[in-house]
């Protein structure tokens, strides 16, 4: 069990001055089987009128905030404490098959499975494509383990794809990615999902964060400086199960996540709608570490 | 098969040849022929009326017919056709006759079908109990891209999805209706069919009068009782308005016209804005409070934060506000997720589900390819099923594929696509569709046809159906596809028979138009309205006075006897372009003036380089009258369709000024603009509309005329005789200053008579006191405020009329006429900063 310390500063800074923007914001971590949020604490400079926290269709907080006079700058803040304790390895003898998970769901018993069949579909950033249904079919038949047919898939992926923050944007579509055999965390992702969802089984995608500096010993993991993304799959028995493509692991106690979704699109961390503006950079910065109280 | 109809009766009367020829196709429906009881009666009845008049009078209703669509500029964009985006509505006269038994009937089940679907919807965006039950496949929300999230748990449960309902309705051939589709997103036809039903009431107002035809203005009363209950603030009068996906969209003549039936503004997304969770117009006078929009715009695009974030039609926070219920959106967003054809085959069940009822109007046959099963079905099945589109949203321009009109490749390739993607493909069967009577050239001829209904319901009182609706006939005998966008055919709809109603629509209709004319006067002018107005001013003016420019600096060119005049010309062409750079020219043409004045002419009506090039001006005139058009005089909208800009090659080879017959065609469009400013001036009535229009057309001119003077007179010069002339010629002021100075030339009177002396409608005084006229009939927010536009307007105005035109014409020794140019200077400065300031203030709103 650990608990970690995550400040997520986001600048935007535009040409020209915005006279209204609206945005939503998902940047609260959720509390699950895996984590709980301790505290949570978000501050929008220039002070928005009213900043609303809600819950979304997907069961992520979210928060929206609506800025009516000019300014040339946005910055959020956010700072979160969160305890993880992931459970440990998950027992790959008690997985589901593929054809178990799709029986599963065709008359799903319980609400998690129900839930589950949200993620069984096309969704606007992964698109169901045929080509990939070769490459799923040799990770995933319908005799062998759903959870291990996603790790390979996953190694896979790990070793054929190189990690290239140059290569694409938020908006790169899996097509792309899977020519150019470059990405970064999120394009991973997309490509997993649009490889398992080809069968038409159960997977989200998980916006997050990993600690920056790893334990003594460890390997520093790719996405450390900034927000991460991974996968989620169901399994009947198991439950979620979280699994990191870019860096091939299962989830683990490094991994702290905000809020799952179909794709990208349904957790963007920041999302607005300005009237004027122009171009806009933006700059994140994130940093994960271990609470200090333990110094104290 | 059912006996034939006799259609004039046993005695075998000797029919007219054009009717005679009626045969309908054996196996099929035919309104007319097939149709028992009263509305039998009522078709022979309006058989036998239009036999008695006689062809050469149907032939002159259809003439009227086609008069009235145009002169109403009735149009049906076509996207796929780029060259004439607007194509003019087809109509034909012959009414569909539907018997008021079978009205009653329909509506029945319409209403039964629209309390099922708002009940569905409940669920779908509440807790999916159907879903979890298994009633129908979660694959057909969860995979269908019409489910919009962010509207699951939005509505308090007290509030319907939907308040209006349409379908599309068939006749198969034992007479029964069937449900083809229904429309629920944002359905287009109402207002064509109210448009119908003006022209019918036109065309054919005796035979009206003799069938006793139910009225339809009753319903548009009822729609606009509905969307004024929808308010979330109880207020007597809630402030509606009506969303528009924008000039571009295939069905926007309708939606203009039905914001103008129904007396509410036409809006699109830019022209609002979310403060404090609420929505607001923005109009001239300010913020406008909305309380209900009536939405044609699809759902996906109605709100970028929280739907497609590529949506630029939308209103950034708009379902926010209607979550935080300060908005009615009617229909609710989301309801599109319904539309799915696939549906049909589990509505049956869900039916009696959740209303213990049979399902009144039944569905086609129906299989969802997205189940193994069906799938199978499909494919073995697929010469004889019609295959659509499972997700409408996904595929907008895909038709339904008839499987009996499928070439063998064309088979093929569509078996391939529903193996690849099953879920997005949807079979139904083949509806033998009714035909009813159309009047072809010159003849009757049975053609399928499909009647689009349409129904409203605040959610506490039952549905009205509207007692008509919009027929479309297939554009040929042996299509059974009617769209619109395919050239399809439509009719109005007579509901006959019913003893209790028998008023008269043109009443109703013309006291619901001049109801809504005087609700007119006080709905505000939008931000956007004027912007666009401003700009239609500034267009027209810029084109006017370009194509005058050009024409006195060719005439000016020939009527040159020496270098001095031609040195002359280029001066000219100094202020009149001041953008364009001779020196430049001259690298590529040499020194000679006549060739440098020819490709100075090229630039300013061609060059790629050259922003103000003439035909990017009246490109730009054609796009900004087309979004003002709903405001204009229908004769405009004639001028600018028939204004020969587009015989301006968009390339110029060769000599400008030995080209003939683009000076005539200059001429011919001066002609045009000439008209188009005297039907504005005599059409316009003088109140805001007028007020930005003509301080863009004025602005527009005293900039154009300042820098002309600048760049003409700023330096003197010897041969200053040739110029005067010419200036005279481009202020249309020569005949004025021969009567009143002779023929002598003369600087100071010159200056007078164009700048100075307010009673020359050509002069720079008279157009700077338009502006400050105008100006002052723009609204104050702050009675006490004088604001920077009037100030500024003033200050332009007395420093013009305040300048002696002896001292403007006075040159200093160095041949300097030091007050002209910091009168012209100044006077351009003040102009582009008062344009600026009117943007701001009135059209961005963000000074106030």
């Amino acid at each position: 069990m650990n608990t970690y310390t995550i400040r997520h500063h986001t600048i935007y800074r535009y040409e020209a001055p915005v006279a209204v923007s609206h945005h939503v914001a998902r940047l609260k971590p959720i509390s699950n089987g895996r984590q709980t949020l301790q505290s949570f604490d978000i501050s929008v400079d220039p002070t928005p009128e009213a900043l609303i926290e809600r819950i979304d269709f997907f069961g992520n907080t979210l928060h929206q905030f609506s800025l009516q006079k000019s300014h040339h700058e946005l910055a959020v803040l956010t700072e979160s404490e969160v305890t993880v304790d992931a459970p440990g390895a998950p027992l790959l003898d008690i997985a589901a098959t593929c054809a178990e998970v799709r029986e599963t769901l065709r008359e799903p018993k319980t609400p998690e499975a129900f839930e589950a069949l949200q993620f069984t579909h096309a969704s606007p950033q992964v698109p169901v494509l045929p080509e990939l249904h070769a490459l799923a079919q040799k990770f995933l038949t319908d005799d062998g383990h759903y959870l291990g047919g996603v790790l390979a898939l996953a190694d896979y992926i790990y070793r054929n794809f190189e990690f290239d923050p140059t290569a694409t944007d938020v908006m790169t579509p899996v097509q792309q990615v899977l020519k150019i055999k470059r990405g970064v965390c999120q394009d991973f992702a997309h490509l997993a999902i649009a490889c398992i969802r080809s069968l038409g089984l159960p997977v989200r995608y998980a916006s997050g964060y990993i600690l920056t500096d790893p334990p003594e010993g460890q390997p520093r993991l790719e996405g450390a400086d900034a927000s991460h993304a991974w996968i989620s799959i169901y399994d009947p028995d198991l439950g979620w199960i979280d699994i990191d493509p870019t860096n091939n692991l299962i989830c683990d106690e490094q991994h702290i996540v905000i809020g799952y979704g179909r794709d990208y699109q349904d957790v963007s961390l920041v999302r607005g709608a300005m009237t004027g503006g122009g171009r806009h950079i933006i700059e994140v910065a994130v940093t994960v570490v271990p609470k200090l109280d333990a110094l104290v | 098969m059912q006996q034939q109809n006799q259609p004039f009766g046993s005695a075998q009367q000797s029919q007219p040849k054009w009717l005679a020829a009626y045969r309908p196709e054996h196996g099929f429906f035919d309104e007319w022929t097939s149709s028992r009881g009263p509305v039998a009666e009522h078709w022979n009845t309006l058989f036998r009326q239009l036999a008695e008049h006689g062809e050469a009078d149907y032939r002159q209703r259809e003439d009227q017919l086609e008069r009235i669509i145009a002169e109403n500029g009735v149009t049906y964009n076509v996207y796929s056709d780029p060259e004439n985006p607007n194509r003019q509505w087809k109509m034909d006269a012959i009414p569909l006759l539907l018997g008021h038994d079978e009205y009653e009937r329909i509506s029945a089940a319409e209403s039964q079908r629209m309390r099922l679907l708002n009940l569905m919807l409940q669920d779908i965006y509440g807790e999916q109990r159907l879903l979890k039950q298994n009633l129908y496949p979660s694959g057909l929300v969860f995979g269908n891209p019409a489910f919009l999230r962010p509207v699951h748990g939005l509505l308090p449960k007290s509030r319907p999805f939907l308040f209006t309902h349409s379908s599309d309705l068939a006749r198969s051939p034992d007479g029964n209706w069937w449900v083809l589709s229904d429309r629920l997103d944002a359905p287009s036809g109402l207002g064509y069919s109210v448009e119908n039903r003006v022209i019918s009431n036109r065309v054919m107002p005796d035979l009206m009068r003799k069938h006793r035809v139910a009225r339809v203005a009753s319903y548009l009363q009822t729609v606009s009782d509905a969307l004024k209950n929808a308010s979330p603030r109880a207020l007597e009068n809630p402030f509606i308005v009506l969303l528009t996906p924008g000039p571009y969209n295939e069905t926007y003549f309708e939606q203009s016209y039905l914001a103008r039936v129904l007396g509410y503004p036409l809006v699109e997304g830019a022209d609002l804005t979310v403060r404090d969770d609420a929505v607001f117009l923005k109009t001239i006078h300010g913020m406008r409070r909305v309380d209900v929009i009536f939405r044609r715009l699809d759902s996906e695009w109605c709100d970028p934060l929280e739907f497609r974030d590529d949506s630029l039609l939308g209103v950034p926070g708009l379902v926010n506000a209607i979550r935080q219920d300060k908005v009615a959106v009617v229909n609710a967003p989301g309801v599109g997720v319904l539309e799915t054809p696939a549906l049909a085959a589990f509505l049956p069940n869900i039916c009696r589900e959740l209303l213990g009822e049979e399902l009144l109007l039944p569905s086609v046959a129906t299989w969802w390819c997205g189940q193994e099963q069906e799938k199978q079905y499909v494919l073995a099945n697929i010469d004889r099923l019609v295959i659509k589109p499972t997700f409408p949203t996904l595929s907008k321009e895909e038709r339904p594929y008839f499987g009996p009109q499928l070439s063998k490749k064309q088979r093929e390739n569509l078996v391939a696509t529903i193996r690849r993607f099953p879920d997005r493909y949807t079979a139904q069967e083949t509806v033998l569709q009714a035909t009813t009577p159309l009047y072809d050239e010159d003849h009757l001829t049975p053609r399928h046809f499909m009647l689009r209904t349409f129904q409203v319901s605040d959610g506490n009182d039952e549905p009205l159906l509207m007692p008509g609706g919009l027929c479309r006939v297939a554009n040929s005998g042996v299509s059974p596809d009617v769209s619109m966008q395919l050239g399809g055919v439509s009719k109005d709809v007579w509901v006959v028979g019913d003893p209790d109603k028998q008023q008269d629509d043109a009443i109703n209709l013309n006291y619901l138009s001049q109801h809504v004319s005087l609700n007119h006067v006080t709905v505000a002018l939008s931000s956007r309205m004027a912007d666009s107005l401003f700009w239609a001013g500034r267009y027209l003016d810029r084109a006017e006075d370009m194509i005058r420019g050009l024409l006195v600096i060719i005439n000016a060119t020939h009527e040159s006897r020496n270098e001095q005049d031609l040195k002359m010309v280029l001066k000219m062409i100094r202020g009149f372009a001041p953008h364009l750079s001779l020196d430049h020219l001259k690298a590529s043409v040499g020194n000679d003036s006549n060739d440098l004045i020819d490709e100075a002419l090229r630039q300013i009506i061609y060059g790629a380089q050259y922003p103000d090039r003439l035909i990017n001006v009246l490109g730009q005139l054609k796009r900004v009258m087309y979004s003002i058009k709903e405001m204009m005089a229908g004769d405009l909208t004639r001028m600018m369709r028939d204004m020969p800009a587009a015989q301006i090659p968009t390339e110029g080879e060769g000599s400008i000024l030995r080209n003939a017959e683009l000076y005539g065609l200059l001429k011919r469009l001066l002609d045009y603009m000439a008209a188009i400013s005297g039907i504005i001036a005599e059409n316009t009535v003088r109140g805001l509309d007028w007020a930005f229009l003509n301080l863009g057309r004025r602005i527009e001119r005293s900039m154009m005329l300042c820098e002309f003077f600048r760049g003409c007179l700023k330096q003197a010069s010897s041969n200053e005789e040739f110029l005067m002339l010419r200036l005279l010629e481009f202020f249309d002021s020569s005949v004025t200053y021969r009567r009143r100075y002779l023929s002598r030339m003369q600087l100071d009177a010159v200056c007078h008579l164009i700048i100075s002396d307010p009673s020359n409608p050509r002069s720079l005084a008279f157009q700077v006191s338009e502006v400050l006229d105008n100006t002052k009939m723009l609204p104050h927010y702050n009675a006490s405020d004088m604001k920077s536009i009037d100030r500024l307007a003033l200050r332009v105005f007395s420093d013009i009329v305040l300048e002696k035109p002896d001292v403007l014409a006075a040159a200093n020794p160095k041949n300097e006429r030091q007050a002209l140019d910091v009168l012209t200077k100044n006077t351009l400065e003040n102009l582009a900063t008062l344009s600026n300031e009117l943007g701001a203030y009135y059209f961005s709103i963000t000074k106030r």
